[in-house]
């Protein structure tokens, strides 16, 4: 009998909180207009390295603490690490219910989507004056900019360029110190590449576009959406881009399982494809697998030179209590030396132009630092992301033989159009 | 209340309000009360962050006229019928494999049993290898070997369901396999006996007495195969992102889309909710075939 | 599938990017795992989100299996399909919904989303109703007549003759609870509270590292292996009939 009425009480109890606690979103600001900030605030990081590196990792953000803190030594700064595993759903989760972080770390692509949707709060007049916009690239600023205001300060850039093969060079007479610069000279190579039995270069399909197939619209002079937000990926350059993936596919080029691999890396490492097209990351991989027969090529140009290049940004979530310290503490971890110290531990490039000195010792890095100025940050409208299952369909349909490339890159742009209907854009 | 006697309504009664009670007010909080959260989300829009934003059937009305969703569904189903009725043959064989033979059945079991207990990110990663597109891929030397052309499998719109179908069964047969064999373990020897002394084989032994016997199991095996089978979420988001060329842009896949990276959850609930009334629908159809109530004779 | 396992386990020592047998393989992978300082706790949270929840899913699952089975009463199948269709709509929806309650509830960052939703299942009270509907009425019917309650068929003589199904139920219970990783991941914020799962997720970078991830599937397989065999041992042969003797 006990137990009967204990459950009846104990459900009464949780419908009660649950009605009472369900509609109110009140929220206590402790924000000070004007005086001096306090508060706390919660930012979600990442797993950035691994193992015995991760002590460093903690040791930098405590510095960014301790430095943050001698400025406001109010405001109560709490890092917590999550896994990259469903982050975005953590992420989401958490703030739809009004309990996220203040901060977090995001790329490119979700920034325009998020600030569209306002979950992101625009941080421009908060960051004031004095955060050195002059010390960062040009893409570097778009990345964090939508609609005129900026939503986030970068921490990191990744720069995508060709790695080549030297062993592979060697053998159909390239050379190293005259690598390809121009669509037509990499065409060239290549062919002889593909008469040795070699695969040209690398294409992951399964990867998202801004790797495999944004860069060539880029490179052809092109572009996926314009600045004006109208949807362009369907102009005769981004229909050369098409045409140029589905010859190398023809011609065996590229791999055949193109269409949607993840990982060209294995084959590559093994001496199976000419030029890898890959990251940063991609030399740190190489260096774990004792893999040394390899040179940096420039990411090539057919009227420009371009390529993909992400940035690693901390943004302040809408419903931040503390939107004001939370900026602040950005602009804090962004620094210079700050920077510095995250991108050496990290192997990243750092977001910052002064903070490149860290690489001058490292020809590799220093080489891959100096392409971040043509490096995109993808494409900054809202649909970017939501878009992106579309064009690799489109694209993979493309290379099934099933569609021309210019049909392909009509139905792109019609996905593209139909996305923007569907969120009013 | 004339004629109430409480002693006997507790007697009767009472085991159920001890514990179903407690158990339906558990329901309440932590199943229905979310269920109809996410119902009334069908009828707003909601980014996720902010209050939603009443739209009335707008979603709903989208639904229909979305063309991919019904490409959703339609993978669903082609999936579903790549994967619910081997698995539970399988299942059904490897649990009689056990059954007949008595020595190191443990060790048989384990392994059958091994893909079950192994993390899904796992499995997919050896199914991935296997099936690797190139010619390296395992399945490929093989096929080259007696000389037939190597297949793109996860690359090709037309295989790459069925390759997740057979991931799928791989990882689940062991888990079929457990349920048959403990439906297996109920039926009572003497049945058996008197079969023998009969004069069946084994063969009609199966079909006349087993398998009509298992009636129970295999509606509970139908019935969670394929709510498992129509919500399939994680070989299309690990190994496929959903194509190629939405060929394996599943039910759920599309709705993960929808609601976590175009955080537009309102229409990712319409979408939940629609396969919510094909599960029901299957489920009812099934129930009318297969559940019965058993009485021996 | 001996195959598939097969390579499973040689893989599993390796070195990253190791889809070629026999190349440099290490333990290395294991001791990272081991060294980090809060292996234990997770592995201490793992058990505890996972043992509660499958003992009173057996529990469960026992008597409302024999409730639904062997019981008449008022919307009966209503009820039990109402419970049924609940499992028919995708986990990933509900996910939201189920925060925002318990945020309401202050359960973030505790043991208590992660074990209280879990204290009973109904594909557990399904299967064992499928199975009690096969136990013949007279072996209750016999005991009725000898004055015994519901209690007493029920413990006495239904539930011995289920243990098959009941430790199908708790070995499945124990997979499910153990091996979750999206269901702790959202909810829980500090490293403290992780289970295995999601700890050995938090030990890798962006890029992955295949050689820890196998090595960490292994680690985690291991007792749930072991459950498996345990359960493996109430597997005996039913005597439905010699019941009525």
């Amino acid at each position: 009998m006990k137990k009967k009425w204990l459950g009846v009480f104990l459900a009464v109890l949780l419908v009660l909180t649950l009605f009472s606690g369900c509609s109110s979103k009140k929220s206590s600001s402790e924000e000070n207009s004007g005086g001096e900030l306090k508060g706390e605030l919660t930012v979600w990081i990442h797993p950035f390295v691994e193992g015995d590196l991760k002590a460093k990792q903690t040791e930098i953000f405590n510095n960014v603490a301790k430095s943050f803190n001698e400025k406001y030594p109010k405001v109560k700064v709490k890092f917590e690490e999550i896994p990259w595993a469903n982050r975005e759903q953590k992420i989401l989760t958490a703030l739809a219910s009004n309990q996220g972080p203040d901060v977090f770390y995001i790329i490119p692509d979700m920034m325009a989507q998020f600030a569209e949707k306002g979950v992101l709060t625009p941080i421009t007049d908060l960051l004031g004056d004095d955060w050195d916009k002059e010390d960062f690239a040009q893409t570097t600023l778009d990345s964090v900019t939508y609609k005129g205001e900026i939503y986030g300060l970068p921490i990191l850039r990744e720069v995508q360029t060709y790695f080549y093969n030297t062993k592979i060079l060697k053998e159909i007479g390239g050379d190293p110190n005259r690598l390809p610069t121009t669509w037509d000279e990499f065409n060239e190579l290549a062919k002889k590449a593909v008469e040795k039995g070699y695969f040209a270069r690398t294409f992951e399909g399964g990867n998202t576009p801004n790797a495999s197939l944004y860069p060539l619209i880029w490179q052809a002079g092109g572009d996926i959406i314009d600045k004006n937000g109208n949807v362009v990926i369907n102009q005769p350059e981004g229909v050369k881009a098409l045409e140029l993936i589905q010859d190398w596919y023809k011609n065996g080029y590229i791999p055949k399982d193109s269409i949607n691999s993840l990982d060209h890396f294995t084959p590559f490492v093994e001496n199976k494809i000419l030029a890898a097209w890959g990251t940063g990351v991609t030399v740190n991989l190489m260096k774990e697998r004792g893999f040394t027969d390899f040179v940096v090529g420039p990411p090539l140009k057919d009227k420009e030179t371009a390529t993909f290049g992400t940035t690693g940004m901390f943004v302040v979530a809408a419903n931040s209590k503390n939107k004001e310290a939370a900026a602040q503490l950005i602009k804090e971890m962004t620094s210079t030396e700050h920077a510095k110290a995250f991108n050496e531990l990290t192997k990243y490039i750092p977001a910052r132009l002064s903070a490149l000195s860290i690489y001058d010792n490292d020809p590799v890095m220093k080489q891959l630092s100096e392409y971040v100025q043509y490096a995109r940050p993808g494409v900054i409208h809202p649909v970017a992301r939501t878009v992106i299952p579309k064009i690799q369909a489109e694209m993979q349909a493309m290379m099934e033989g099933k569609k021309t490339p210019k049909q392909a890159a009509d139905d792109m742009a019609k996905a593209i159009e139909e996305e923007k209907e569907k969120e009013g854009l | 209340m004339k004629n109430f006697n409480f002693k006997k309504h507790w007697s009767r009664y009472g085991i159920i309000y001890l514990f179903l009670v407690p158990v339906l007010i558990h329901f309440c909080v932590f199943q229905l009360y979310p269920i109809l959260l996410s119902f009334y989300l069908t009828f707003t829009d909601w980014p996720v962050i902010g209050e939603p934003k009443f739209v009335g059937l707008k979603n709903w009305m989208q639904f229909f006229s979305d063309r991919l969703a019904w490409k959703a569904i339609w993978n669903t189903v082609l999936f579903s019928l790549y994967y619910i009725l081997p698995t539970m043959a399988l299942g059904l064989l490897l649990a009689l494999l056990i059954q007949t033979h008595k020595k190191g059945t443990g060790i048989f079991k384990g392994i059958y049993f091994l893909p079950v207990v192994t993390s899904f990110v796992v499995i997919s990663g050896i199914w991935a290898w296997i099936f690797k597109g190139t010619e390296q891929g395992f399945v490929n030397m093989f096929l080259t070997a007696v000389g037939l052309e190597p297949q793109l499998f996860l690359s090709d719109s037309r295989q790459a369901l069925m390759v997740l179908a057979g991931l799928s069964i791989f990882k689940v047969c062991g888990s079929t396999m457990i349920y048959y064999y403990a439906g297996l373990q109920s039926i009572p020897q003497e049945y058996y006996e008197a079969a023998k002394i009969d004069g069946a084989n084994s063969w009609k032994t199966f079909w006349k007495i087993t398998f009509p016997l298992l009636l129970p199991i295999h509606f509970y095996v139908a019935v969670i195969t394929t709510i498992g089978s129509f919500q399939i979420f994680d070989s299309a988001f690990l190994l496929t992102s959903g194509g190629p060329d939405y060929a394996t842009t599943t039910i759920v896949y599309y709705l993960y889309q929808e609601g976590f990276a175009g955080l537009r959850l309102g229409y990712a609930s319409v979408l939940a909710y629609v396969l919510f009334f094909i599960i029901l629908v299957i489920s009812i159809i099934q129930r009318k075939f297969l559940d019965n109530e058993l009485t021996y004779k | 599938m001996l195959i598939g396992s097969f390579v499973k386990m040689r893989t599993v020592v390796g070195n990253p990017y190791l889809w070629l047998f026999q190349e440099n393989l290490t333990l290395d992978n294991y001791r990272y795992i081991f060294a980090n300082g809060r292996f234990i706790q997770w592995i201490a949270n793992s058990l505890i989100i996972t043992i509660i929840p499958v003992l009173s899913q057996m529990f469960f699952a026992a008597i409302l299996g024999y409730i639904f089975a062997k019981k008449r009463f008022f919307a009966r199948e209503f009820i039990f399909w109402v419970m049924m269709a609940v499992i028919m709509v995708p986990n990933q929806l509900l996910i939201i919904p189920r925060y925002i309650v318990f945020k309401n509830l202050e359960w973030i960052n505790t043991y208590w989303p992660l074990i209280v939703p879990e204290l009973w299942g109904v594909l557990g009270v399904f299967f064992v109703r499928q199975f009690m509907m096969t136990l013949p009425k007279e072996l209750e019917e016999a005991a009725y007549m000898d004055g015994a309650n519901d209690f007493t068929v029920f413990f006495k003589i239904l539930l011995p003759l289920s243990k098959p199904v009941i430790a199908t139920v708790g070995t499945f219970a124990f997979i499910g609870c153990w091996n979750d990783l999206l269901t702790p991941l959202i909810y829980t914020t500090s490293e403290e509270m992780y289970p295995l799962t999601v700890g050995l997720a938090s030990m890798l970078t962006k890029e992955g590292n295949f050689g820890v991830e196998m090595a960490g599937s292994v680690i985690s397989f291991i007792p749930t292996f072991l459950i498996f065999l345990f359960f493996q041992k109430y597997f005996v042969k039913g005597i439905a009939l010699s019941g009525l003797k």
